[in-house]
């Protein structure tokens, strides 16, 4: 599904020209067919559809050089109230100082038919409003007026670029339906860009060809623009799914990055293409490079010598990765770049992931570790496709260590993770060493299964109306994670945890090792809640109120994977004291499920005349499920679910 | 059994009340807020000055600051340091930390407000923050509108107030425990000073009156002010005489619209139809867009502007609906209203700039309508939670007054739902739902319907059906007539454990009929508000597949007291039980020392619903 291609490397050679492709649309004649459309027939629940949306980049040659101008012009016909929101339209744009991309020739029309006849409402130009999103990126906004159900509105504009960079991506998928969706390159000999490609197959038109007319020419060159184009038709609209790791991993768009430029002299710069040309440009940068060789230097203050004399390997490197968490907080921001100077991180104390890992990075081969960045990409931020060498693919960087010639990976921006743990999000495939004349991939993925368990020691009172239970839940892994970042230390905060799940007793809140990352989380309880009595019967769920409720997996079936970011296990142990006077009504069936997806058992022992002990687990056996298995993992989460919401039933008998 | 479970109870209660007693301290606590105000030659000077200590991680976002600002209300001499416990200064705030961005609001699509932004962030705890800054407005409703805490659950230790105006300056003041500490005379000046210590935090809690309603506060305005225009607080009348004079002449149709609007009504003569019919051609015609633009926030956009772009935000549309009436022959008045489900109370007797709302008045000889002109769904005159039992201002010039909107009733805010399930021998059943949506409900999914995508709602209504595992086989959302305030919601589920065996007994749970869980009485501190009442009937047949030999009444609660009713009640007739099950709870407020029985007859009644029912065979 995700093939690659690579532009830079098709032959200047014209491809034939598709026959009988229709004229496309053109701007400002909506036809009456349009407007008294009632339905978009491949998808009749829709509340709009994109009738076109045709964007067109390539370059023009002004005083101050090659400029990248982008067009687009769309049409969408809106059918309900809820597709108003496709008239609002947001137009982003990059500035940085006095080099700003520019937005020009915005036009945007509503029609409506109006007692049989067309009616054209255009925006008023002066409702074209600018918005400061952030310190680069700014945003035209309008409203198209005059929208109502059976509205088709139509818009276009122009962006022109100083920066090569920037060429334009096209996403050919919405989260509603298009139906004709084109995306047009033209390129000149002077810059060469690759691009990546999602859904390649659902393309109706893939061409390329040398562009007529007259050669172009600058300086002595004379040259013609190779085009590019991209056709999709009849594209569904795409439904965000829960459990998947980014939408940008799915949708159907294409991707441009600049790959080398070519000047008019004969001399060439590659901007990108090879991972270790990457690799050696980042340790060049002073954001990254020279600040990882500073941090080397500043490191020393960290290190105390006399508490380093002693101890292993292991032991130093937990001493100093806990020293830089101690120090230094995260400001919540991702980047492989460092936003602040070893100067400015030191004094302030806070930083962004790189100013925090590659200062440890640093520290670390002060130390005499051999240490190195990896440069990742968070899970939503999507998936890195490493046959092509593109830095924006990353968004953050964590350090790999060697101790006794194993590969330890961390992340000293989270103090509530193991030293030798990097932290949930940054669980998405593989990340890139940064070591130079070399291109080594570290797996990021986790083979160790995070656990819940819940134990409990219940007793029933001799009324039979309130079950009373001795309550543990203790996590391990990324579930301790989870949990720690949860409810810290703070029994309050659990206390009114049980309160909302409907304990009407809750007594002695602990929750231990809290401090130590590396130990089982554990919250401790006495709870009580009330039981279930009828007759001379007494109902309870052996594991109070802690079985899940619900199957988080709702969807009938699926389209993506089901991603669960790591391999989770969920353990219950019940051990029940029969109350004198009562005997054993009712004891579930034991149950076995085993199948490639979930393991799933549940079993009830007597131990003695007084008391019953009942365990159940369930856990996952992948972290990712293919769609094709998704009915069978749901199913199987449904029979668990079931099973430990079982009740146990006690008789009266005098 | 009654009495163990209030032993338990009062168990649980002593120890939370432990947990309170040693909360740890807060997050972040407000060590300074001073604010000092200057009217001098008519341009209000505002300097503010925060000292916070935060104390934790989870106390630093209150280290990421926002100050809102405008084109012509600009921040001025912004200075902030981070400082240790004993304020001695670790860094000064530099000037490369600062960014300005637009203020983004999800109620406008634009608006050229501001907000300027810094962090004064620092990792060992605790530590202070500290920043000053400066503001000047040349148009202004309130010399001061100060309210001397920082947010939810942050004490505030010291807070002053010093207001210096001219000594002939006339204004309106009034305060809420809050010291005042004396008028001194400085010069030419008059200086007001006000002084508070030690305000405990205060949280958010389960039906509570909004905290904005009980809070500390000083508020001055001036008698005499320009906004636009020239006004005056002296009397409601004297603001309401300003707040025509910024409407006037905006209800100016141009000459298409004004003969549309002619013949929509053109040989009807009902006028609740006429404005039936005006009121139905401006929901479908136009849409809310909200586009603020300097004085924006109270000067409604001409009709002209709506009758070109066919949007604008609640006073465009207002004022525009108003001029479509006008055109009609229809009086109607521009109406100022707190719109909000737990609103702060109008205070009537302190002519201000209390509004947050606008929409149009149509007082009939014997009906009376509050047209929502920014709601392309809303049924003609349909006034809903947000907007129920509270004064409403009419804008009519030396004749402004207040009237009331009426408050909703049982009967408009009652939610059915009718379940039946048809029982499989292994424990599932096929379920057919009949849910019918009033009130706030009723609102809820209005808002679903006219926004969201088909497969948005699919999924909300996943999400909104009682847990349990389901397969959603089919569903619909109607709405019988535009003009009803009901929603239905019709489905077929799969549902896979619809009861539960246990040999020779069978039995069934039911989804909670209220779920919020209420604080206990030694955690709750604020009295409780039911804004408007809470309604719900429901019915649940069982078809079993099993031969049934019982018949009658099997199970029968009732719990009633003066905060409401439950009943619940299961009849076997066969092989079919039917449970009815039925709760009300009364529009009122009662204070805090009701809320020990409050809460009793809460839990009781939560409790019993919890009960499964038990089936014999």
């Amino acid at each position: 599904m995700k093939r690659i291609i690579s532009l830079s490397t098709v032959i200047f050679v014209a491809s034939a020209i598709l026959i009988g492709q229709a004229e496309p649309p053109q701007y400002g004649k909506v036809t009456p067919e349009e407007l008294t459309l009632k339905s978009y027939i491949p998808d009749k629940s829709c509340e709009a559809v994109v009738l076109y949306d045709i964007g067109k980049s390539h370059f023009v040659y002004t005083e101050q050089g090659f400029r990248l101008v982008f067009e687009r012009k769309t049409r969408i016909k809106i059918f309900a109230k809820s597709g108003f929101r496709w008239a609002e339209i947001e137009i982003p744009f990059y500035t940085e100082g006095n080099i700003f991309e520019k937005v020009s020739d915005i036009d945007a029309s509503a029609y409506n038919l109006e007692n049989g006849m067309i009616q054209q409402t255009q925006l008023d130009p002066k409702q074209v409003f600018e918005e400061k999103a952030n310190e680069y990126w700014r945003l035209k906004k309008l409203a198209i007026p005059n929208v109502k159900e059976g509205t088709v509105i139509e818009y276009k504009y122009t962006i022109t670029s100083p920066y090569m960079f920037n060429m334009h991506d096209w996403k050919f998928q919405r989260t509603i339906p298009t139906q004709y969706s084109e995306y047009m390159v033209k390129l000149t000999p002077f810059y060469e860009y690759i691009y990546l490609m999602m859904g390649q197959q659902y393309l109706s038109v893939k061409e390329s060809y040398v562009d007529k007319g007259l050669n172009r020419r600058l300086g002595s060159m004379e040259y013609q623009d190779m085009v590019y184009r991209f056709v999709m038709k009849n594209v569904p609209a795409f439904n965000d799914e829960s459990f998947i790791t980014s939408m940008d991993d799915y949708i159907f768009q294409i991707d441009f990055q600049l790959s080398r430029i070519n000047r008019l002299d004969g001399s060439k710069t590659d901007i990108l293409s090879t991972w270790p040309k990457l690799i050696s440009d980042l340790l060049k940068n002073s954001d990254f490079g020279s600040y990882l060789k500073s941090a080397e230097k500043a490191a020393d203050d960290y290190i105390n010598p006399h508490t380093m004399t002693g101890k292993s390997d292991m032991e130093k490197l937990e001493l100093l990765v806990n020293t830089v968490k101690a120090s230094f907080s995260w400001n919540r921001q991702f980047d492989y770049f460092a936003h602040k100077s070893i100067k400015e991180f030191t004094k302030e104390k806070t930083g962004n992931s790189a100013n925090i890992n590659l200062f440890l990075t640093g520290m670390l081969n002060a130390a005499g570790f051999e240490a190195y960045p990896v440069i990742i990409s968070t899970r939503d931020h999507g998936k890195i496709k490493n046959d092509y060498p593109f830095t924006h693919f990353f968004n953050d960087v964590i350090v790999m260590v060697t101790v006794d010639g194993k590969r330890i990976l961390t992340d000293a921006t989270q103090a509530l993770c193991p030293f030798n743990t990097i932290p949930p999000w940054c669980l998405n495939e593989k990340g890139l060493v940064v070591k130079k004349d070399a291109e080594d991939w570290v797996l990021l993925t986790n083979n160790e299964i995070s656990t819940l368990w819940h134990c409990f020691e219940i007793k029933i009172t001799p009324e039979g109306d309130t079950v009373k239970g001795d309550y543990q839940l203790s996590a391990s892994h990324y579930d301790a994670f989870n949990q720690r970042k949860e409810y810290q230390d703070d029994t309050e905060k659990a206390s009114i945890h049980f309160l909302e799940k409907g304990y009407t007793g809750i007594d002695s809140v602990k929750i231990l090792n809290f401090e130590d990352p590396h130990k089982n989380y554990s919250l401790l309880a006495d709870l009580n809640h009330l039981a279930e009595k009828a007759g001379d019967k007494v109902y309870f769920s052996p594991f109070m109120l802690e079985a899940p409720e619900e199957n988080p997996l709702k969807q009938a079936s699926r389209l993506y994977p089901v991603d669960m970011t790591y391999l989770k296990s969920r353990k219950y142990t019940s051990s029940i004291s029969i109350p004198e006077g009562y005997s054993l009504d009712f004891v579930p069936a034991d149950y076995t499920l085993k199948n490639n997806f979930v393991d799933v058992e549940y079993s009830t022992e007597k131990a003695g005349e007084n008391f019953l002990n009942v365990t159940a687990r369930y856990e996952f056996k992948k972290v990712v499920y293919e769609p094709e298995d998704y009915a069978n993992l749901r199913f199987t989460l449904n029979e668990a679910i079931q099973k430990l919401n079982e009740k146990v039933v006690l008789k009266k008998i005098w | 059994m009654a009495k163990r479970l209030k032993l338990s109870l009062w168990a649980f209660i002593a120890s939370l009340f432990l947990f309170v007693l040693q909360a740890a301290e807060p997050d972040c606590e407000l060590l300074q807020y001073n604010l000092k105000c200057k009217v001098e030659n008519g341009i209000l000077f505002e300097e503010y000055l925060f000292v916070l200590q935060i104390n934790n991680r989870a106390g630093e976002s209150n280290a990421r600051v926002s100050i809102p600002f405008t084109k012509s209300n600009k921040i001025l001499n912004l200075k902030g340091a981070i400082e240790d416990p004993y304020g001695r200064v670790i860094r000064q705030l530099s000037r490369k930390d600062i960014t300005d961005v637009s203020a983004v609001s999800n109620q406008a699509m634009y608006t050229d407000d501001f907000v300027r932004k810094f962090e004064l962030i620092h990792n060992q705890y605790p530590y202070r923050i500290r920043y000053s800054y400066r503001m000047e407005f040349r148009e202004f409703f309130y010399i001061a509108n100060w309210i001397p805490l920082m947010g939810e659950n942050i004490p505030t230790h010291q807070a002053s107030l010093t207001i210096d105006v001219p000594m002939d300056y006339t204004y309106r003041v009034k305060s809420k425990d809050i010291p005042f500490q004396d008028t001194d005379t400085l010069g030419t000046n008059v200086r007001l000073s006000y002084k508070v210590k030690d305000i405990p935090p205060y949280h958010s809690e389960q039906y509570a009156p909004s905290p904005l309603n009980s809070l500390p506060y000083v508020i001055m305005v001036p008698a005499n002010f320009r906004w636009f225009a020239n006004g005056s607080h002296a009397t409601w009348q004297t603001f309401g005489q300003w707040m025509s004079s910024l409407i006037e002449g905006a209800d100016l149709l141009p000459e298409p619209e004004h003969s549309k609007a002619r013949s929509l009504v053109n040989g009807i003569t009902d006028k609740t139809e006429k404005i039936k019919q005006i009121y139905a051609y401006l929901q479908d015609n136009t849409r809310y867009i909200n586009v603020k633009i300097d004085v924006g926030g109270l000067k409604p956009y001409p009709a002209t502007y709506v009758a070109h772009h066919k949007y604008g935000d609640c006073k465009a549309l207002s004022n525009y609906m108003k001029a479509l009436l006008k055109a009609a022959d229809i009086p109607s008045y521009y109406a100022m209203i707190k719109a909000d489900e737990n609103p702060v109370v109008t205070d009537q007797s302190f002519p201000s700039q209390q509004f947050n709302h606008v929409i149009v008045y149509v007082p009939l000889e014997r009906d009376t309508f509050f047209l929502e002109c920014t709601d392309n769904t809303s049924p003609f005159g349909y006034i809903g939670t947000s907007k129920q039992n509270r004064p409403v201002f009419i804008v009519d010039g030396p004749n402004s007054h207040f009237v009331s909107t009426p408050a909703l009733t049982p009967e408009e805010v009652l939610n059915t739902r009718n379940l039946f399930f048809s029982v499989r021998p292994e424990g599932s059943a096929r379920l057919d739902l009949d849910f019918s949506f009033r009130g706030g409900q009723y609102e809820l999914f209005d808002a679903v319907l006219s926004q969201l995508s088909i497969a948005e709602q699919e999924k909300f209504i996943k999400e909104y059906l009682p847990a349990g595992s389901f397969e959603l086989t089919d569903w619909k959302l109607d709405r019988k007539h535009r003009d009803t305030a009901i929603i239905s919601l019709t489905a077929t589920l799969n549902v896979l454990h619809a009861i539960k065996t246990y040999g020779n007994d069978i039995s069934i749970q039911l989804f909670p009929v209220f779920s919020t869980v209420f604080e206990t009485p030694e955690m709750r501190k604020l009295p409780v508000a039911f804004n408007y009442p809470v309604y719900t009937r429901d019915s649940l047949v069982f078809m079993l597949p099993q031969l049934m030999q019982k018949s009658g009444i099997i199970h029968e609660v009732r719990i009633g007291s003066k905060y409401g009713e439950y009943s619940r009640k299961a009849v076997q007739q066969g092989n079919q039980v039917v449970i009815t099950r039925s709760l009300l709870l009364h529009r009122a407020m009662y204070p805090l020392n009701e809320y020990p029985e409050f809460y009793k007859f809460i839990t009781e009644f939560q409790q019993a619903d919890k009960k499964s029912i038990f089936i014999t065979r």
